[in-house]
């Protein structure tokens, strides 16, 4: 078992981090504003929210790769088990990357090059981050495809990956970043692409993996109904900023801001049939740089004070014990959350 | 009667080429599938993939030829014609694509799009299709100010808010949409699904509906029919297929649906009591 530096101590901090892409005019917009929140070994954590709400810009700038990603880091921090990452040379990420953490994308297929065996891909990555031997590695490959539930794993550990489907092709990818033992999973939409069965199969798996070798995930997602598959607490991202945080009780049965109510609800629920409606949240998310003054959500919120929501910015506030909200009519307004049996 | 008749359609792909230019591997995708769609219906076809459900669709409308069977549409039998009929025909049948980024044309406007079917199958001057395109985007939720915006600035929802424009134009009587909110948001996806329930009752259109996700079926389709390996394992009414699935394979896709209620520590869901603070 691992041995955590200090007791009580998250393993990762995110606090007030601000991420910005270059404009087309040539100044810098901001993609992301005043992000903080944390993770426990060995918990799950999910950052959920629609495209362009940030959660995939944030982890990014957790991986070290808004560089690579043509945007910059513009302040607060990133501490990953003590240690504050935002100014880490690129030789130490290197060092951090692989053994420290790991992350998986949305389409398999295309992070895995189509050249090399997967044995051969698995392999390579723990000798450069391990520095195993050519023998150890391999064994290595062979024992992280069982633990990834490929079946003949002393076989396939041989072929290449368009012999795999969209689904094994994503369990190679998790053997290739469990391989070098992380303690952090990063996992951005992994299942979106995948069929409904599927992709039920990958987040069992990644249960069974979390319950195996205790490592603690960071799940990326617009679904709410995946999240709950595995997450123990849900931040929930809306331009570019947290707008509500909180174990996943607190935010599926009682959800404090009303974009969490409104991601809940338009969830398809069995026996809809009667209305043949779904609840949708109107309007679109707004675009980096284009963000309303006041609440960032009010222009499509149901609950919206004009004179109030529109005019200043609210800050996330403690809604209570374990969750906070970004909205000022938190304490007023009813929202429900999702309702069992 | 029905609008759309499919009679024992089978396709089967040949993949792979030997020295000699023989192919190496012959894929059945579709295997002798029948199927019959109302006016103002909706038959959802659903399946994994590899199912065939997709081919499927490119087969109803002559995207695809298939191998055997027969497609009679309002009383047409569509395998029969030549192309300049076809032409004439598709005008009635439309296709909206999963991923709207790739089906529209980057190098034109929004109003360009979706007035481009009348330029090549009507007189209408340019005015007259403009306004046209103006008044579908307008309905479908698309505002005058996006216009003469190309795909590039606008999100998923809305770009496939504009290929449901496009497919409008010429008045359908039946549009296949292939996987139409698969690529968007779980909140944006409910507007797109909402819109395609609405226009469907204004204009009386029949929607082959192919989707992996059985979850969306239920608010919008009348029927389902569920495909695996090319073939229909079972179909029916969509309650009937909700509330008492009969074949294994239906049964495993309705419960992998993914439900919204977390699970505790153990991996049990959590029973929430109502009522607490």
């Amino acid at each position: 078992m691992r041995e955590q530096k200090t007791a009580g101590q998250p393993l990762l901090e995110v606090r007030d981090l601000a991420v910005e892409f270059p404009s087309a005019s040539g100044g810098w917009t901001p993609v992301v504003q005043g992000v903080s929140f944390t993770l426990d070994q060995g918990e799950s954590v999910a950052l959920v929210g629609e495209s362009g709400s940030g959660k995939t810009v944030t982890s990014l700038a957790v991986m070290g790769l808004t560089g690579v990603t043509g945007g910059r880091v513009a302040g607060g921090s990133v501490r990953f088990d003590g240690r504050e990452l935002t100014a880490l040379p690129e030789r130490e990420w290197r060092r951090l990357r692989g053994p420290g953490m790991g992350m998986i994308f949305q389409q398999p297929t295309r992070s895995l090059n189509p050249a090399y065996t997967v044995g051969d891909q698995i392999a390579e990555s723990v000798r450069r981050h391990l520095g195993l031997g050519r023998r150890a590695a391999w064994a290595r490959a062979v024992e992280m495809l069982d633990l990834v539930q490929i079946p003949r794993a002393a076989e396939r550990v041989h072929d290449y990956p368009h012999s795999f489907s969209g689904g094994m092709c994503q369990r190679v990818m998790i053997a290739m970043v469990m391989a070098c033992n992380p303690r952090l999973l990063i996992a951005d939409e992994p299942t979106t692409a995948l069929d409904v069965t599927v992709q039920e199969r990958i987040l069992q798996l990644l249960r069974d993996l979390q319950e195996q070798t205790g490592v603690s995930l960071l799940f990326v997602s617009h679904d709410l109904a995946v999240v709950a598959e595995l997450c123990q607490r849900v931040v929930v991202m809306y331009a570019g900023e947290v707008v509500e945080q909180g174990t996943a009780a607190d935010v599926y049965f009682r959800p404090r801001h009303p974009y969490t109510a409104g991601l809940l609800a338009s969830i398809p629920k069995p026996g809809l049939r009667a209305g043949r409606r779904l609840t949708a949240i109107p309007g679109s998310i707004p675009a980096p740089g284009s963000w309303p003054s006041g609440c960032r959500f009010h222009v499509r919120c149901p609950h919206r004070d004009p004179g109030r929501c529109d005019l200043r910015h609210p800050e996330i506030v403690p809604v209570g014990p374990s969750a906070q909200a970004r909205c000022v009519r938190a304490d007023e307004i009813e929202l429900s959350g999702v309702t069992v049996g | 009667m029905s609008l759309l008749d499919v009679t024992g359609v089978s396709k089967t792909f040949a993949t792979g080429r030997n020295l000699l230019g023989r192919p190496t591997r012959r894929i059945p995708a579709v295997q002798d599938v029948s199927l019959s769609l109302g006016r103002g219906e909706c038959l959802a076809v659903v399946g994994e993939s590899g199912a065939g459900k997709s081919t499927l669709g490119r087969i109803v409308l002559r995207l695809i030829r298939p191998d055997t069977g027969r497609i009679v549409f309002d009383g047409v039998d569509v395998l029969a014609l030549r192309p300049r009929e076809m032409r004439r025909l598709r005008q009635r049948m439309q296709m909206i694509f999963q991923d709207p980024y790739s089906s529209l044309d980057p190098r034109m406007s929004v109003a360009e799009a979706v007035a481009e079917p009348l330029l090549v199958h009507t007189d209408l001057g340019r005015a007259a299709r403009l306004r046209r395109a103006a008044e579908l985007l307008d309905r479908v939720g698309i505002g005058r100010r996006y216009l003469e915006r190309y795909p590039a600035e606008l999100s998923g929802g809305q770009l496939q808010r504009v290929a449901i424009a496009r497919a409008l134009t010429l008045d359908p009587s039946l549009i296949v949409c292939d996987e139409p909110v698969a690529a968007l948001d779980v909140s944006v996806r409910a507007q797109v699904l909402n819109l395609l329930r609405d226009l469907q009752e204004e204009r009386g259109l029949s929607y082959l509906f192919v989707s992996h996700d059985l979850a969306l079926v239920e608010v919008i389709a009348d029927r389902v029919m569920v495909m695996a390996g090319g073939r229909v394992v079972e179909q029916g009414d969509v309650e009937q297929i909700f509330r008492s699935p009969t074949h294994e394979y239906t049964q495993r896709l309705l419960s992998a649906i993914p439900v919204p209620v977390p699970r505790d520590a153990s991996g049990r869901r959590m029973a929430e009591v109502r009522g607490t603070p």
